[in-house]
């Protein structure tokens, strides 16, 4: 077992976990922001999405000692005083969710996307979203709402 | 995965069909196999098999039930276990005939993989099945004709 | 139960004495993206894992005289980003952009791509057809291999459990070549169905001659290969339909695939024969494009 120090949603966190441990099991279980989900726990669904220093990664494949001095961002992180940011409002507007459980990953990669781009193509959308899988809403309501921000200038 | 083939041993078929009741001899047969246990004669059988490619092991515990035999004829077996990813169920079917003073052995098996071992690991599981297969009919033949 | 160990060292030195001292007990990890998923899913069960990411010397891009040097723990994200990769080896950019998916590609390494060979990655295909060496270090010695060699089985290389991979050499290609990368697969994500990277170094006065060709195929035998019969095959010859297409058909059977869940054998071995002519075509566009060659 380690003592680490981890940086989430701006706040400095201590949590006890296992050396090998994956970060998506620290988060979930170490922590209890369940916000991330376990899905397929392979790497390929993409609802365990969160930003490691600003960039996309599947939490399930990263091993929870690599992320101290580095800045994690959760789905919790994504709010803005408790009321939801702009591209969560987007996302409702645009029925870009039903189940929601895809929705926290959708959500991280699009943030992550919009900081690397921030006016994607639909077809860049659909690049940066390559690793988030939904079986609900057929996708069309996830890239208008990531359009729709994009086309506003992310005001 | 289906797989089958045929043996032609150089003995005749009592022997053969003695030494696929010999339990320690035919578990020395089975690639990596670890420890064979009868729980119950010529019906059920425990087994310990351990086999890896590469950096992947495999750790199964096997149960062998005798589905069906008819003496010096026909075995039909059915094996099941659990490695810590996944699980496999095997069918086997093995035919004994007669030709002059030797023994061809056919045998058709189906190995089904279950759980991750089957998805993540299906390329290695499935070239292994395949080898340990052929190990395993080479073995009992060249145990076979060895002895007597 | 013991608990695994995961060890961080901060120089080469240090992680070569760790792999010659725990030997098949630990396994190294690079990006950890395809490493972890087998761990997570009891696959694999390693004591030690020795932890790459310290050590930042094996990570970059590296001009040199005659080609390029690419560090094991530069990301898919890193080449992706690398003016030089683009500009010396467009192929390899071509086929890092068919990895996994955007995420796997910020954090998944050329290093552990290799490594790991599980059928159907990209990158393998793309390096064997720009006829990459690799160069593995012990704490004793150093060794240069070039990629042909590189790759036993499956998930199986030749590195052994006293090595790391320290580099990989990619030679520049000669002036007017033409490269093309094509995978299918069925989702954005997936592993190749079959991919097939083709290097075309055209005869100077008529780019519809193959001076040169290599083809490198991926996920449709046990190790990433040349299709060496069907370079021979088309070496010095006009590629017409006749010519390409018999080059699909040599390349075709010199696949040895698997029925998966993914695809068929039979599926496989006709995508090599497509893939293998419409990649073909393509580079002949690109050095017609590039404005070699035109008789």
């Amino acid at each position: 077992m380690a003592k680490l120090k981890l940086q989430i949603n701006g706040e400095e966190t201590e949590v006890e976990a296992k050396e090998a441990a994956l970060l998506l099991d620290v988060l979930r279980e170490g922590l209890g922001l369940t916000g991330t989900k376990r899905g397929c726990e392979t790497s390929h669904c993409g609802a365990c999405t969160i930003l490691l220093d600003g960039m996309a990664v599947h939490s399930c494949v990263v091993l929870a000692a690599r992320c101290e001095g580095k800045e994690i961002t959760t789905v919790e992180g994504l709010s803005e005083g408790g009321d939801l940011n702009r591209l969560q409002r987007l996302f409702l507007k645009h029925g870009a969710l039903q189940c929601g459980y895809c929705t926290p990953g959708m959500l991280m990669a699009a943030t992550a996307l919009l900081r690397r781009n921030p006016r994607p193509s639909l077809e860049e959308t659909k690049i940066g979203l390559d690793g988030n899988l939904c079986r609900c809403t057929g996708y069309t309501g996830i890239f208008d709402a990531i359009q729709a921000y994009a086309q506003d200038g992310g005001k | 995965m289906k797989f089958q083939g045929n043996l032609l041993i150089a003995r005749p078929i009592e022997k053969v069909w003695e030494f696929l009741w010999d339990i320690e001899k035919l578990s020395k047969c089975i690639p990596g196999c670890q420890a064979v246990k009868t729980v119950k004669e010529r019906e059920r059988y425990e087994l310990s098999v351990k086999d890896s490619v590469g950096p992947i092991t495999v750790q199964l515990e096997l149960l062998a039930d005798v589905k069906k035999l008819e003496p010096l004829k026909r075995i039909e077996i059915v094996m099941q276990g659990k490695d810590k990813a996944g699980g496999v169920r095997q069918t086997m079917v093995l035919a004994l005939a007669s030709r002059e003073n030797d023994t061809q052995v056919d045998f058709e098996t189906d190995v089904n993989v279950f759980g991750r071992l089957g998805t993540l690991g299906y390329p290695f599981v499935k070239k292994k099945a395949e080898a340990v297969i052929k190990e395993f009919g080479d073995n009992v033949k060249g145990a076979i004709e060895k002895n007597s | 139960m013991i608990e695994r160990k995961l060890i961080r060292p901060d120089s080469m030195a240090e992680a070569l004495g760790q792999r010659e001292q725990y030997g098949k007990d630990a396994m190294p990890i690079a990006g950890g993206q395809s490493l972890l998923v087998l761990l997570r899913n009891k696959l694999i069960d390693p004591k030690v894992l020795i932890d790459l990411e310290r050590l930042g010397e094996l990570r970059g891009v590296q001009r040199q005289a005659d080609g390029m040097s690419v560090g094991p723990m530069t990301t898919i994200y890193d080449l992706l980003s690398s003016p030089e990769v683009r500009a010396a080896a467009p192929l390899l950019s071509q086929a890092a952009s068919k990895v996994g998916s955007t995420a796997i590609r910020n954090l998944g390494t050329i290093g552990g791509n290799l490594c790991h060979n599980e059928p159907g990655a990209d990158l393998p295909p793309a390096l064997l057809a720009l006829d990459a060496v690799v160069e593995l270090r012990s704490r004793k010695a150093t060794r240069k291999v070039p990629l042909r060699e590189f790759f036993r089985g499956y998930f199986e290389t030749v590195v052994t459990p006293d090595e790391l991979l320290y580099a990989i050499e990619i030679p520049t290609l000669p002036g007017g070549a033409s490269a093309v990368y094509l995978k299918h697969a069925i989702s954005a994500e997936d592993l190749a169905i079959a991919g097939v990277a083709v290097v075309l170094i055209p005869d100077e006065q008529h780019s519809r001659k193959a001076r040169e060709i290599r083809i490198g195929l991926g996920g449709v035998a046990s190790v990433p290969l040349r299709a060496s019969k069907a370079e021979s095959a088309v070496r010095g010859a006009v590629l017409n339909d006749v010519a390409i297409r018999e080059a699909g058909e040599i390349a075709a059977s010199e696949a040895d695939p698997m029925t998966d869940p993914h695809a068929s054998a039979e599926y496989r071995r006709k995508m090599v024969k497509v893939l293998v002519r419409r990649a073909i075509l393509g580079a002949i566009e690109q050095s017609e494009r590039n404005g070699h060659g035109k008789a």
